[in-house]
């Protein structure tokens, strides 16, 4: 279900590192309302939505927000 | 019950004011995109972080500054992935857009194209993807292995 490149979705480029609010953003991917949260969240809705499109979306949104942490960090 | 003082321009009792007209109150809408919906070129849409010009919005007060994407095989690639990202949720809830369905499947072709061209030049770009100089996938560098200030 899952394919992944070696390659970013976008572009990043950190100009000055700060481990301090690196902490902090990384804390927004746990936690109840985490990336990590919201992309199981999506899935699992996924299964008992009838519409076929928005059972697209939800999947489609469901595999994005977990990719989303990565470049965030 | 008693009367809230009249405002000369107040909506009726059930309403609330929006800009420029009178909406129920406490019903949150969101509304429905149009068909074959304005969109930038896939390079102004990564630059931009949304394929579509209604939207972008930026956050209120936020120094808009773009992305400066470096014209590079890579950066191409992304651009179209982003892309045909974009247009994939679109095409979810918009399946009948036979335009936005061209552009997805034109993107995919060049997307596929590019991408056999930049693995024959620097690497596979997937696991599966094994060249000719045999298993590389675990070559330097990863794209997010970035240092500030380093390259």
């Amino acid at each position: 279900m899952f394919v992944y490149e070696k390659r970013l979705q976008y572009p990043v480029k950190i100009k000055n590192t700060n481990p301090k609010l690196a902490s902090l953003i990384i804390s927004q991917y746990g936690g109840p309302d985490g990336e990590l949260g919201a992309s199981l969240r999506y899935l699992s809705q996924r299964f008992s939505m009838p519409y076929p499109e928005l059972k697209g979306l939800l999947t489609d949104i469901g595999t994005g927000a977990s990719k989303r942490p990565l470049s965030k960090t | 019950m008693e009367n809230a003082t009249v405002n000369s321009n107040a909506c009726g009792v059930m309403d609330g004011s929006l800009p420029g007209s009178c909406a129920n109150l406490a019903f949150p809408y969101i509304p429905m995109q149009n068909m074959n919906a304005q969109r930038y070129d896939a390079a102004d849409a990564l630059a931009a972080g949304t394929l579509f010009p209604g939207l972008n919005l930026p956050f209120f007060k936020a120094v808009k500054s773009r992305m400066n994407t470096d014209n590079t095989a890579l950066c191409e690639l992304m651009a179209l992935g982003f892309a045909i990202n974009e247009l994939g949720l679109y095409l979810d809830t918009h399946q009948t857009d036979q335009e936005a369905l061209n552009l997805y499947t034109r993107y995919v072709a060049l997307f596929n194209d590019g991408r056999t061209r930049y693995e024959a030049a620097y690497g596979p770009l997937q696991q599966s993807a094994v060249t000719e100089a045999g298993y590389t996938w675990l070559s330097d560098p990863w794209p997010w292995d970035y240092a500030g200030g380093k390259k």
